[in-house]
């Protein structure tokens, strides 16, 4: 990028670290630490969506919860909108929080069984913006409106609506206060797809509405491509790639998100018996137990075949720039780019159907 | 494609799963019927609640009797008929006829029993082999599917294995008895996409090297295009379309598959705007009616529609059947693909 950037980022988080303890197996054993986030940098300007892929443990999670600040990180700056929040006393970091939602995974256990809808959109309210309990409940419907549930329906209780509608619920109680930023954690993964569709339809409207910025965070590539501005991947709580999505899906710089692309099958039978697949041996190595070097390196496939070099087990790669638009953490990046696996279809399900209606 | 043999495996013809509940009776699964052949991954696909897992409990009787009621024309295995099965014949339907592989790999295995003594368990009960030679089969078999150091890890525990693993351990006993089918329901589901893809393959490998036919519940599309021969897509408890998979997703002959299809955000397109949904909700399962089930959430529903249920009926080819008045050749919709 040339000249000075159009605006300041919104959140800008650098070498961001998030600690946890694990207890030792025996009682002689003394708790280690180890690094959930080890030392992220990234930004996110106003009216941005960023997509956060990676496999479960490898930190994305304990990423979105430390910006909000439910997880304290143990080194590491964050500045939301120009104030750095790691060092705010916890009044301030209040007020702070009502411009920073967060949406869950889990439409079922997130929702409390024992409040009405109208209660569990309203409360976010009555604590950012106390106001009679009429308002709040004025607000509350809107708000229900806005996500396409029947605001009539406010006194009900969540297991009288669909998983749809709950996730639909999740997403009021986090629009109600009107926030600047929302952390969506897996919303759409527990969702059949037809409903699925219709939650990521309404997330792009808000955040055309609204202006929101947001970070997805989630496994499915497929959702996020269709949400993100960028893509971030992370492995072992590091961030090994990250750029416009479209540079990431079509020349992603960095092995590891070559293996992620090419693992995840399309619904096209001919497509998925034309593309080469790269399957990955093993498992991710434990975070208490992170390789040396590139965290990738156990299980490299671009290692292997480029006999591996001891590079790749020695030192660590800093993310650097690919020729192809992306950053990626990688020493061979570019052998990594001439390595790429068929991804993308002329076939297209999707898009090359049409359907007739005779009278 | 992998070459299948003239008789099938197993035989569906017509089941059904009742359940009577104090409201009333609820129909899980309504009058299913299809082939499963030596050889032959078919892959059962629809939303939560479309009667796909049901149906599969339901082939090998693991349905409760005092809670739901299975009834079929014909339901052999092996042309054996398994409603008239006694309880012996039963256990050895399920031990060495059939193999399960389930979602959650940690509550179907025990926690209390190490990895290969669960394994060798089932190989000396079924097979009546020594405990000296199920111990071997059973390292053989845990390095099988790519357990490395299977000598060392046989006498771990469940929780001691990673989730890829334990999927892994839960094949190798699936496959310990040699079985000629292999029922999996979501196996990949619960697993990073990484695994997913060694998961697939490995089952993949096992049905060329063994000739078992498998079912494979999915409610992943994708996962369907990667591995299955043929495709049956469930909607309210039944068969709404039934297709060789190429055919199903190059020439979906039914509104609801459409709308499966379409509804799916692609890794392998740039995003479009707004993408297509099916709106409304299943119908209840308590009452069906005697309309087409999907005609409620359909665009292109006409009054026919409402008048009377569809047949499942031939469109292109022998193999390819589908549910819907529209696309059949008297209908009103014509696909261009």
């Amino acid at each position: 990028m040339t000249g000075p950037a159009p605006s300041s980022p919104l959140l800008d988080v650098t070498n961001l670290v998030v600690q946890f303890r694990s207890r030792g197996k025996l009682l002689s054993e003394r708790s280690r630490t180890f690094n959930a986030v080890n030392d992220v940098s990234l930004q996110i300007m106003p009216g941005e969506s960023l997509g956060l892929v990676g496999e479960s443990g490898c930190g994305k999670t304990s990423f979105g919860r430390a910006i909000l600040m439910l997880n304290r990180p143990a080194a590491g700056k964050i500045h939301f909108d120009g104030t750095s929040i790691t060092d705010l006393p916890a009044e301030r970091l209040r007020t702070m929080r009502r411009h920073m939602q967060m949406v869950f995974q889990d439409p079922y256990s997130s929702l409390d069984p024992r409040m009405t809808v109208g209660q569990i959109v309203g409360e976010p309210v009555k604590t950012h913006e106390p106001a009679p309990l009429r308002t709040i409940r004025e607000k509350a419907a809107a708000t229900l409106e806005i996500v396409g549930i029947d605001p009539r329906r406010m006194d009900d209780y969540p297991h009288q609506f669909s998983g749809g509608q709950r996730q639909r619920i999740g997403i009021a109680r986090a629009l109600a206060v009107r926030p600047k930023f929302i952390v969506c954690d897996e919303a759409t993964s527990a969702l059949d797809v037809s409903v699925r569709a219709q939650i990521l339809n309404l997330l792009v409207d808000l955040r055309q509405r609204y202006g929101l910025t947001y970070l997805l965070i989630s496994h499915d590539l497929g959702s996020l491509r269709h949400m993100s501005d960028r893509i971030g991947v992370m492995y072992l709580g590091k961030l090994v790639e990250i750029g416009p999505v479209s540079a990431m899906y079509e020349t992603p710089g960095h092995p590891y998100t070559q293996s992620l692309l090419s693992a995840m099958p399309v619904p096209d039978p001919r497509l998925e018996r034309a593309r080469k697949r790269i399957v990955l041996s093993g498992d991710v190595p434990s975070p208490q137990a992170a390789p040396t070097g590139c965290c990738f390196h156990t299980r490299c496939w671009l290692r292997e075949h480029l006999g591996r070099p001891a590079r790749c087990h020695e030192q660590e790669p800093e993310l650097r720039a690919t020729m192809r638009g992306t950053k990626a953490a990688c020493h061979f990046s570019e052998e990594a780019a001439a390595q790429r696996p068929v991804t993308s279809s002329t076939d297209g399900v999707a898009t090359n159907r049409r359907v007739i209606v005779r009278s | 494609m992998t070459t299948a043999s003239s008789a099938p495996l197993l035989k569906v013809r017509n089941l059904s799963v009742y359940f009577r509940l104090e409201e009333g009776v609820l129909t899980a699964v309504d009058r299913i019927s299809f082939d499963v052949f030596g050889g032959q991954i078919l892959g059962l696909v629809g939303e939560s609640g479309s009667g796909k897992s049901m149906s599969m409990l339901a082939l090998a009787r693991l349905i409760p009797q005092d809670i739901g009621i299975i009834a079929a024309d014909e339901l052999s295995f092996d042309g054996e008929p398994v409603l008239s099965m006694n309880t012996r014949q039963l256990k050895a339907l399920r031990g060495p006829g059939i193999g399960f592989i389930f979602q959650n790999p940690l509550s179907s295995l025990n926690p209390l029993l190490t990895i290969g003594s669960q394994i060798s368990e089932s190989l000396r009960s079924h097979m009546g082999l020594s405990r000296k030679a199920a111990a071997t089969r059973t390292i053989d078999l845990l390095a099988r599917v790519g357990i490395p150091d299977p000598k060392q890890r046989v006498d771990d525990y469940p929780h001691q294995f990673s989730g890829g693993m334990r999927q892994r351990a839960m094949i190798a006993m699936a496959i310990a008895c040699e079985p000629k089918l292999i029922l999996a329901d979501e196996p990949t589901t619960a697993l990073d996409v990484t695994i997913q893809a060694q998961i697939l393959e490995l089952l993949v490998s096992i049905v060329e090297e063994t000739g078992a036919g498998v079912i494979i519940v999915t409610h992943d599309l994708g996962v369907a295009a990667n591995i299955c021969d043929h495709v049956n897509v469930m909607y309210a408890g039944q068969i709404v379309e039934s297709a060789p998979v190429d055919d199903l997703f190059y020439r979906p002959s039914m509104p609801y598959t459409w709308g499966l299809l379409d509804s799916i955000p692609r890794i392998d397109h740039a995003a479009t705007d707004v993408l297509p949904f099916i709106g409304g909700r299943p119908p209840d399962p308590m009452d069906f009616g005697s309309a087409c089930r999907f005609a409620p959430r359909c665009s292109y529903a006409r009054p026919a529609c409402i008048a009377r249920m569809p047949n499942l009926s031939d469109r292109d080819g022998v193999a390819h059947l589908a549910r819907c008045l529209g696309t059949e050749s008297s209908g009103w919709l014509e696909v261009q693909s």
